[in-house]
């Protein structure tokens, strides 16, 4: 009971909160004005409250994949799968079974966490390194072949994927604000929450114990962890962070099929937490903002060079190999070392 | 039971490749630690540098030899520039280096030769009627294909184990310190041991090409089962790979062609769902060997 009340305290409380992060929260609620403000109008036009939106559900993304390789040392190269489960889930529960959306995200968002707690925690205790990493990679080739399976049609439609109705908004809300704006807020409402208790979690019990885990699982066991519930809550949180986001992506996206996450994505996962920073939240913030604004780097490079669509992958190869060898800490590390604070 | 038979031998010979692209990978993972996730891309830039050769001199052994050398001086020159400075940073940076690797591959293959399809082979000592045994056949390619893999096979296992620098290279890999103390060269090993790995790998990739036409993406399935077969094999062995690789092969192909058509296309689910299922009964693979933890 004790622990339970500490656990739940965790969520919350956080022993320091930085100013920015205060401004950061602050400017994120009022950003739609500015697409309305006429003085910064110009600046942000209203397709960016969509990039804003699909931020959020790139941080729930790389926070979910952190959690596994930054904190707990676990490879997974199947993210993008769980998070498809979850968007899927989401999908037919708002879709065909009528659920308004924030019950249908929050129950996706928990069936993602047992599955992956169960599914993949329970096998992880077992299977190490490269042998987990086959595993969850089984998951990310199978998932499209099994999302187009015959008897599933009904539920999932097969190959044309499932699209979202807009979102019904009682009439005095409706008056308030468009209703896109109101879809932003509701990102903004599962996402900040989400990121809070992340990293309070991470710096409670929970994230120091995986981090023991991470640093040698034998020497952790003997310290009286239990390896096998905390791997299960390792992965099964992770996969609830990325079932939630799957459920907005399709919600932020309006549209989710069996191809609209594959392998690449779980790779790009990767590359962005590795970039931004493992084992920080600061860092998933900058893995978030490479993965919202790197495509669109890219269409601006064709401008300037005719062949850029294709040096794409290449320009990621180089800043991932680059990021490995020359800041293993990825970005944050790099900041981290222009200020000179002490760890 | 033709049916069963002739889906089993196709299975073989779609395996044949999984199994020499897995001899790369264990090979590289056998001598270095890293599991290398940029093992097809790394063939298929040799591929179509054959490609290259071929168009340029017409000489199906000139492009061979070209390419598998092209190959293995590639291999020793990414160990040399990058891998070299991960080589005590445990295996998940190297896996992120290899994916860096693997994505740099591809935009080059992408910017260099582009997208479309090319025609490579078959070369003309593998055209000409198939071997048949009643109603069974299995094409010239494909034997070549099994029997290159068989052969490899056995030369990796003689030279791992009968020659000196074979067991160099084990004892590098065993502990690089001890080794260092005893006079091995330890950087000059690893980069053998990719670079022989990097040729391996640009041979199957050679065979890959005939069979399945060469564009830039021709490895990405084979890789997929490649791997599967080296780590149901065990990662340790060349043995392994082979065996691992080609009852991957049978078990795709047979699930593909049993799996109720009802349910839809089901192949690689049904494959990985086994191969979980066998290593969830033995984590360390077919062959491979339950290491004590040291403490």
């Amino acid at each position: 009971m004790n622990r339970t009340c500490h656990a739940i305290r965790a969520l919350w409380l956080r022993r320091r909160v930085h100013g920015a992060a205060i401004i950061g929260a602050l400017l994120l609620c009022l950003f739609p004005l500015l697409t309305i403000w006429p003085l910064t109008h110009g600046l942000f036009p209203a397709y960016r409250l969509f990039t804003a939106m699909m931020f959020g559900v790139w941080l729930l993304l790389t926070l979910s994949m952190n959690l596994l390789i930054g904190y707990s040392g676990q490879i997974s190269l199947g993210q993008a799968a769980i998070v498809l489960i979850g968007a899927y889930l989401t999908a037919i529960l708002r879709q065909q079974l009528g659920l308004p959306f924030l019950l249908a995200l929050v129950l996706a968002g928990v069936m993602t966490g047992i599955i992956g707690g169960v599914g993949i925690g329970q096998p992880a205790v077992r299977l190490r390194g490269p042998y987990l990493g086959i595993a969850t990679f089984a998951l990310a080739v199978a998932l499209p072949q099994v999302l187009k399976m015959k008897p599933l049609l009904p539920w999932t439609e097969g190959v044309r994927g499932i699209h979202s109705t807009p979102l019904l908004l009682p009439a005095t809300l409706a008056n308030l604000l468009p209703a896109e704006q109101w879809r932003y807020y509701l990102v903004l409402l599962v996402v900040l929450p989400l990121t809070l208790a992340f990293a309070n979690l991470m710096h409670a019990r929970l994230g120091r114990t995986l981090r023991a885990l991470r640093e040698d699982e034998l020497v952790a066991s003997q310290m009286g962890i239990n390896v096998r519930r905390y791997k299960t809550l390792a992965f099964g949180l992770s996969a609830f962070y990325a079932g939630i986001g799957g459920g907005l992506f399709f919600f932020v996206q309006g549209y989710v099929s069996p191809d609209s996450l594959g392998l690449f994505d779980s790779i790009l996962l990767l590359v962005a937490v590795v970039i931004g920073g493992l084992g920080s939240v600061a860092g998933s913030i900058y893995g978030a903002l490479f993965l919202t604004f790197q495509s669109e780097v890219i269409s601006t490079l064709t401008r300037w060079l005719p062949n850029a669509e294709n040096m794409g992958s290449m320009i990621f190869g180089v800043l991932l190999i680059s990021a490995t060898l020359l800041f293993p800490q990825g970005l944050t590390g790099f900041s981290r070392r222009l200020h000179r604070e002490p760890r | 039971m033709t049916f069963f038979l002739q889906q089993t031998l196709s299975g073989i010979a779609s395996g044949s490749l999984f199994a020499m692209l897995g001899l790369a990978i264990v090979l590289i993972h056998r001598s270095t630690g890293v599991l290398n996730f940029a093992q097809g891309e790394m063939a298929l830039v040799a591929t179509f540098v054959a490609w290259s050769l071929l168009t340029w001199s017409g000489n199906p052994w000139l492009a061979t030899v070209g390419a598998l050398l092209f190959a293995g001086l590639l291999g020793a020159l990414l160990y040399y520039w990058l891998f070299r400075h991960l080589q005590r940073a445990g295996p998940l940076p190297q896996v992120m280096l290899a994916i860096g690797v693997y994505m740099l591959c591809g935009g080059a293959l992408l910017q260099v030769w582009g997208a479309e399809p090319r025609a490579f082979g078959p070369f003309p000592l593998f055209q000409g009627a198939p071997f048949c045994a009643g109603d069974l056949c299995l094409s010239r390619l494909d034997v070549a294909t099994l029997l290159t893999a068989l052969l490899v096979m056995a030369l990796l296992n003689r030279f791992l184990r009968h020659t000196k620098l074979g067991k160099a290279l084990r004892a590098t890999t065993e502990d690089p310190l001890v080794s260092s103390l005893m006079g091995i060269p330890v950087e000059r090993m690893f980069a053998i041991g990719w670079g022989l790995s990097s040729a391996v790998g640009a041979l199957a990739g050679l065979l890959a090409a005939q069979s399945l036409g060469l564009d830039t993406s021709t490895l990405s399935a084979v890789l997929l089962l490649a791997f599967a077969g080296a780590v149901l094999g065990g990662l340790e062995s060349p043995s392994g790979a082979v065996i691992g690789g080609l009852l991957v092969g049978v078990l795709k192909n047979l699930a593909g062609a049993y799996a109720p058509a009802a349910l839809g296309n089901l192949d690689l689910t049904l494959a990985f769902l086994l191969i979980v299922l066998v290593l969830l009964a033995r984590p360390e693979g077919l062959l491979g060997q339950r290491k004590a933890q040291k403490v």
